[in-house]
């Protein structure tokens, strides 16, 4: 259900799309996990598809270098509250490195500015909308533009001291 | 003549505050004696873990995994073992999931009584504190016996568990069951016969289920809210799968939902008693068989190193919903991308709503509402009220004095 | 070092996260408890560094804390001793090459006690605690010998 609604509300924006039943228990009864690959500009389409269902629960928003671009994982959960119900829904997309700018969630789900407030220091990404821009858990005097996730010049090797 | 005097305290949760051994800090804004606004700092105990993480390889990330929080030391690993199996698509022989869930019930059963004994503390019942960690000490002995250590207990590996259960162990949970059973029997007598802790807890830190929602909120926390959100019986893994896990919610313990102090407890109770039974269900369908999907390590890690691919792993923790996500891409035998969610990342927020409006001596209450465990926060000793120092002591006897004025009242 | 020589007065201790996972802290906590009760012996944990004599700190000492670290000790009155519990604490353990890391605590202030344990065992953080008693006591004899020689 989830996987043909998203597919007529995103429609090209929709990549690709992964059901990945996960067996569990010595009777080895499943549960499903949707893998959806999208675009950037169906992000927040693809979000308010969820609301669908009632209201989506954002576990986590994480994200990675991959070089030239930064590519953004939000995993949400649906059906929760039902026993054996829930669906896990795993939003990736790639925004450039050189403009990583989101549209934030927090209009939407106030609870996400802290993964966003994370996700801003860890990566250096933008999130449109996003009211509070202070550290969450780096200290007030980071240095500018250095962010620990990222795989090249900006990241914080050189503050690495080895203790041993 | 209207007169706002706004002070701004910055708490610290005291250094030697059991409900919170790790700093963070909360600035509440009062108006006399009523809470304005509340504003969270954390990262004073941020240690970089996924970052460490990223640079190593998988068994040695699971072992860091482990050091994110010492209480709920089996949390982290289990959803990372999970993470990882859906990302090279192992999965663990039956024994070993049946195992795991043992384990991972003890440590919420010691979990819960943590957080009992804490919340009387800071009410000012200095002898529950000590009468439930009396009784907790008992778990602690038996995951010693189990696993080689009282805390950090190194039992779970990448596709199955590291220690199997003999017979002798068996009777050793078993016993250790009929205690806890009457043990917790006689908990709840007390916290819920004493009409100051219910006079002290009823109507505190109120959380809507509407609220509870929007912040995210996971485990007792949002259970007391009313929300049946429990990973346990929603997407159950491992030995809930074969067994069906009930969320514990207020409404079907008391028939109406607060959302406040007092549920909150309720729930931790009840799922003491859960707990039990679903240890003894394992140990009754105990399936024989190996203990580990790959005993040679070497040979694990390079099945990672070759693997692509990304996993999620859930574990319903003491204190809520842990996630982990993890990417390999092949070239190397760690992750290429690992993030953590521990379940006090999602309820701090819930202290922005809870603390508007509360007395400064109900602010211990509502920080120990949710059993703040932050593997990743801080705090700081330093108060201040208009420029004068306050201790953190001085809100703490305020939540005191508060009691045993309430005491007073309820017992005439 | 021989043994402890009398119970002079209570001992007060005073405990500093800085930065630790939880565990070491939980297991101090419990020495307060019914099991290991160390209180009968006049081990307190005070509130205040300025009331306490030794200084019991875990963690590996994030750079945010390391100041407060600093000032923490200086608050704590003359003679003193600081414990280290712990792993992370006492070589940055199993965070050894994090970016938040300001080194382990002896890099920071000096160190009399080390307790290795990942967590260490409630029974060697009483052991800890007594060693660090009795160099506060040769310290007091040395002092009060010093002031006697200086009376003459």
């Amino acid at each position: 259900m989830v996987v043909e609604d998203l597919k007529k509300a995103l429609g090209p924006l929709l990549e690709d799309v992964r059901i990945q039943d996960i067996p569990e228990g010595s009777k080895r009864r499943s549960y499903q996990c949707v893998w959806v690959n999208i675009r950037k500009e169906g992000f927040l389409t693809a979000v308010r598809t969820l609301f669908r269902y009632g209201f989506p629960h954002l576990g986590i928003l994480t994200g990675e270098d991959m070089g030239e671009d930064l590519r953004l994982v939000y995993i949400f959960k649906v059906f929760y509250e039902e026993p054996r119900e829930e669906v896990t829904v795993v939003f990736s997309f790639h925004i450039p490195k050189l403009e990583p700018v989101v549209p934030s969630l927090t209009p939407m789900i106030p609870g996400a500015s802290t993964n966003e407030r994370e996700i801003r220091e860890m990566l250096g990404v933008e999130f449109r909308g996003l009211k509070d821009k202070r550290h969450l858990f780096l200290p007030e005097d980071w240095p500018e533009g250095k962010y620990p996730w990222r795989k090249d010049e900006t990241n914080v090797e050189d503050m690495v001291k080895r203790t041993r | 003549m209207m007169m706002t005097t706004t002070y701004t305290y910055s708490l610290p949760i005291g250094p030697i505050h059991p409900a919170l051994k790790e700093p963070i800090r909360v600035v509440a804004e009062v108006e006399g004696e009523r809470v304005v606004r509340a504003d969270v700092k954390r990262g004073f105990a941020h240690r970089g873990i996924e970052f460490m993480g990223m640079k190593r390889n998988a068994i040695q990330t699971l072992y860091l995994s482990e050091r994110i929080c010492g209480i709920c030391s089996i949390s982290h690993p289990y959803a990372f073992v999970k993470a990882v199996e859906n990302a090279i698509g192992m999965e663990a022989p039956p024994r070993a999931q049946y195992i795991r869930t043992i384990i991972a019930e003890l440590e919420r059963i010691h979990s819960h009584i943590l957080w009992l004994g804490v919340i009387a503390h800071e009410m000012g019942f200095d002898p529950l504190l000590y009468w439930t960690w009396k009784g907790r000490e008992m778990v602690m002995d038996l995951l010693e016996y189990l696993t080689g250590n009282r805390v950090n207990y190194a039992m779970y590996m990448i596709g199955g568990v590291r220690r199997d259960l003999n017979e002798k162990k068996i009777r050793a949970i078993k016993e250790n069951m009929n205690y806890y059973r009457q043990f917790n029997q006689e908990m709840k007598d007390v916290f819920m016969s004493d009409p100051t802790y219910k006079a002290r807890t009823r109507r505190v830190s109120l959380l809507t289920r509407k609220d509870a929602l929007e912040l995210c909120a996971v485990g007792p926390t949002a259970r007391a809210a009313g929300l049946r959100m429990d990973i346990r019986q929603d997407q159950p893994y491992d030995a809930y799968a074969d067994m069906d896990v009930r969320a514990v919610v207020p409404q079907d313990i008391t028939g109406e939902v607060m959302g406040d102090a007092y549920d909150v407890t309720l729930v931790r109770l009840y799922e003491i008693d859960q707990s039990i039974e679903i240890i003894e269900r394992c140990l009754e369908d105990l399936p024989p068989g190996p203990i580990l999907a790959e005993p040679n390590l070497i040979k694990l890690l390079m099945t990672i190193k070759r693997s692509e691919g990304e996993g999620v792993g859930r574990h319903e923790a003491p204190r809520g919903e842990v996630m982990h996500y993890v990417r390999f891409d092949g070239t190397r035998d760690g992750p290429v991308a690992w993030k953590v969610k521990a379940p006090s990342y999602n309820n701090i927020n819930i202290w922005g709503r809870v603390l508007v409006g509360a007395e400064i001596a109900d602010i211990p209450i509502a920080v120990g509402y949710i059993d703040p465990c932050m593997c990743c926060n801080d705090r700081v000793a330093e108060v201040r009220r208009g420029g004068r120092e306050l201790p953190y002591e001085e809100v703490r006897r305020k939540c005191r004095e508060k009691t045993m004025r309430i005491k007073r009242e309820v017992m005439g | 070092m021989g043994k402890l020589d009398s119970f002079k007065r209570a001992l007060w201790v005073f405990h500093l996260a800085t930065g630790s996972c939880n565990a070491c802290d939980i297991e101090i906590v419990a020495l307060l408890t019914p099991r290991y009760d160390v209180e009968r012996f006049g081990i307190k944990l005070v509130g205040s560094p300025r009331h306490a004599d030794v200084l019991l700190v875990t963690g590996c000492v994030v750079r945010p804390l390391a100041d407060m670290v600093r000032r923490v000790y200086e608050q704590v009155p003359d003679p003193k001793a600081v414990i280290v519990v712990g792993n992370c604490g006492a070589t940055g353990g199993t965070f050894y090459d994090s970016y938040n890391v300001a080194g382990p605590v002896n890099e920071i202030i000096p160190v009399d006690v080390y307790v290795p344990g990942c967590p260490p065992r409630p029974e060697a953080i009483i052991d800890a605690v007594v060693k660090a008693w009795m160099k506060l006591e040769k310290f007091e004899k040395e002092l009060e010998k010093k002031h006697r020689g200086g009376e003459k």
